[in-house]
């Protein structure tokens, strides 16, 4: 693979090689004039994960350029490591696998194969697509599960899993974001935290800025313990910046909405997540509170919930034989006036 | 609980079988937590493991408890009790087939009822199993359960370290839930009208292909073989069996017409075998028929607990060669081909003919290694095994 490849791919072995074979130590990246740039791109990279749940494209045409796109990759993982906030790991680790996933969509077969052996992926092809075994496809789909992604509605047979190209993409994508995510926050020293002492203080204060705006203080406490567990689970997922899945936030803005919370109530509760981004959200949220459709979706019912894996199991009033369902369970609070 | 007499006889009588059993021990027992039940306490004592053969050995024949369990899992720590402490190393892949959660062998004699739950692990072995997760039949175990169904256990090393969520997920897929109808009858244009500069293209949903791979092939096979196996039938008799599957009269005459009614060519029946599966009059129709598919291609599997036992990562399940407290019958082990010429009845027995005098509390009925029982109240003799049995059950009590 050469240069010009691995760089869009920070991740790979080749790039950290590549990074030994000149001799580059951590204190040069950190403090030689040389690379102010990779330094200010490695900024840029946690900033554009903050505001925009993705990294941007960057240019990096001359060898140059590419060399500071290499050298920002390790600066920004630096760089979310000393700020050390949950939050902020869970998106930047999307964020980077989100640019991973537009620009692997335009490679070759081959190319894609390699990466994704390398990622851990035993992918093998067939004819036009590929192929995986089932146990590696549930274990990189586990962040997309619900309707397509299960494995009942994939072409399962003799083990292996048929896949198209943009599916494959799409699980290389997960797998970027679970190794990312994983191997955060680095070990960090006083050194590195004084090397970055501005890049560290203007992220932070972007992050206090977001934290405030989308606080959600009309959840007051005494409404959320009306919640069934599911329910209640699934925004504690949301506030610590977990990933939750697709099925996971149709439930739990399908009932936001259904016990009486407005739309914008509900785009603060979800603006803690992980890949939130504003117009995105509000399009989502409009959609299935029926301002875009005029369909208005209701939640799903404890069966359904259990189906998709958010049933959390229950407690005492989740075991009533007549609660079936989480409204069911918000109502029962309500009456009693818990 | 039993009578202290009956309660020392059956005490006796497992753990004289221990002494000579040839037990069977789970692959890394000394990993595994066992669990016991016993006939004089109630309550399970668990969080107990054992480092050596001999070990279970002795504690089986000195304690004769009346069910004998161990973890699908292993751990580091077998028998800390908290369980997050025990360090979970991995867990077989496990299936548990009880005659309560099969539907059709509901309200069947003992006997048709554990042939019905032996088809249904066949066919989960065989239809999914092997032909869709690719598993070995080397990795493959089938245990009598000693009650009422079977226990299939996986220990393919790639099934090892799923989590709860993973093992879920192949369990909904065994038992067809989830499906997207959509993606199985994909929509496709098959008519295309223009008039003047308007196009209209008509879609339509068709049938899907036999050779298709996962449930769509499932699906597409399944309601080919099922109208094949109807048209020979007389109309009263195809309704009929529609309404056994719990469809309304006037839906089964409905879907029945829509099927078979009309000229000859032309009806919906043939039409399905052409690739269309737009036939039906009614979309109720449509998902009845749908449902009467999925229910003959679906594994009945499931319960009312909140974990079933598949995807429970920490299940504590029978151990082969054990006895069952509640029948006195072996938990038996074996392999797929040795499980097609299985008959609960007969070959799970453990105890001999020796004539052992009961008596008998109430009118009951049973059968065992191809004999009839029929029971009066009062005192009788019978094979040892059967009068096991019949105490077990708690039909009588020991004299």
């Amino acid at each position: 693979m050469d240069i010009g490849t691995a760089v869009k791919y920070p991740f790979l072995e080749e790039v950290v090689r590549y990074i030994k074979e000149r001799n580059l130590e951590l204190k040069d990246i950190l403090f030689d004039p040389l690379y102010e740039r990779a330094r200010a791109l490695g900024k840029t990279r946690v900033r554009e994960a903050l505001e925009y749940g993705e990294v941007k494209e960057h240019d990096f045409s001359t060898e140059a350029a590419q060399l500071m796109e290499i050298l920002s990759y390790p600066v920004a993982r630096m760089l979310v490591s000393c700020i050390n906030d949950n939050f902020l790991q869970r998106r930047y680790a999307l964020a980077e696998s989100v640019r991973v996933y537009e620009r692997m969509l335009y490679e070759s077969r081959e190319l894609i194969l390699q990466i994704a052996q390398e990622l851990g992926l035993e992918i093998s092809s067939k004819d036009e697509s590929f192929k995986i075994h089932f146990s590696a496809y549930l274990k990189f789909s586990s962040g997309l599960r619900g309707g397509d992604w299960k494995i009942v509605n994939r072409a399962l047979e003799k083990g292996y899993i048929i896949l198209n190209k943009k599916d494959l993409v799409r699980l290389i994508q997960e797998a970027v974001r679970i190794k990312i995510e994983s191997e955060l926050p680095l070990k960090v020293s006083a050194e590195i935290d004084k090397a970055l002492e501005s890049e560290i203080k203007e992220i932070k204060s972007l992050l206090e800025i977001r934290k405030k705006a989308f606080e959600p203080k009309s959840l007051g406490k005494v409404t959320i313990l009306k919640f069934p567990p599911c329910m209640r689970n699934l925004v504690a997922m949301i506030e610590s910046g977990e990933n939750v899945p697709h099925a996971g936030r149709f439930a739990l803005t399908s009932f936001l909405y259904a016990i009486g919370m407005s739309r914008d109530e509900i785009l603060r509760i979800f603006s803690g997540a992980p890949d939130f981004a504003e117009k995105k959200a509000i399009y989502q949220i409009e959609h299935i509170t029926g301002k875009i459709s005029s369909t208005t979706y209701t939640p799903p019912e404890c069966s359904t919930m259990k189906t998709y894996g958010l049933c959390v199991g229950g407690d005492a009033l989740c075991k009533k034989e007549w609660l079936t369902h989480p409204l069911k369970y918000y109502r029962a609070k309500e009456k009693k006036k818990i | 609980m039993l009578d202290p007499e009956t309660i020392k006889y059956l005490k006796q009588k497992f753990s004289d079988y221990y002494k000579e059993a040839n037990l069977q021990h789970p692959a890394r027992f000394g990993r595994r937590e066992f669990g016991f039940m016993f006939f004089d306490r109630d309550g399970m004592i668990r969080h107990l493991s054992f480092n050596t053969r001999d070990e279970i050995k002795n504690f089986l024949i000195e304690n004769a408890p009346a069910h004998v369990y161990h973890s699908s899992a292993y751990y580091e720590k077998p028998d800390i009790p908290e369980m997050d402490d025990k360090i979970w190393l991995g867990a077989d892949l496990i299936f548990d087939l009880d005659a309560d959660h099969v539907e059709r062998a509901k309200n069947l004699a003992y006997a048709e009822m554990l042939a019905v739950v032996k088809e249904e692990t066949m066919k989960l072995i065989e239809n999914f199993l092997i032909s869709d997760f690719g598993f070995d039949e080397k990795y493959i175990k089938v245990n009598f359960s000693g009650g009422r169904g079977y226990h299939i256990h996986v220990t393919d090393p790639k099934a090892q370290s799923l989590n709860a969520y993973e093992r879920r997920e192949i369990l909904d897929y065994i038992t067809g839930t989830g499906i997207d109808y959509e993606k199985v009858f994909g929509k496709e244009a098959y008519d295309v009208l223009q008039t003047g500069l308007r196009r209209i293209t008509k879609r339509t949903m068709r049938m899907p292909k036999g050779d298709a791979k996962g449930w769509e092939g499932k699906i597409g096979r399944a309601i080919i073989d099922f109208i094949t196996s109807m048209e020979t039938m007389p109309r009263e008799k195809i309704i009929s069996r529609f309404q056994s599957y719990g469809i309304r009269k006037k839906t089964a005459e409905g879907i029945y017409g829509d099927l078979f009614e009309g000229a000859v060519g032309k009806r919906g029946a043939e039409k399905i075998k052409t690739g269309k599966i737009d036939i039906f009059s009614k979309e109720s129709n449509l998902n009845e028929f749908l449902k009467i598919i999925q229910n003959q291609i679906k594994i009945s599997i499931g319960g009312e607990t909140d974990e079933p036992v598949t995807s429970d990562t920490k299940r504590l399940i029978r151990l082969q060669t054990s006895l069952h407290g509640k029948t006195g019958l072996k938990v038996v082990g074996m392999k797929i081909d040795e499980l097609k010429k299985f008959e609960p009845l007969r070959d799970a027995v453990a105890f001999s003919n020796e004539p052992t005098k009961i008596k008998i509390l109430k009118l009951s009925s049973f059968s065992l290694k191809n004999e009839k029982f029929d029971l009066n109240e009062g005192e009788t003799e019978l094979p040892e095994f059967a009068a096991v049995f019949a105490l077990c059950r708690g039909l009588g009590v020991k004299i």
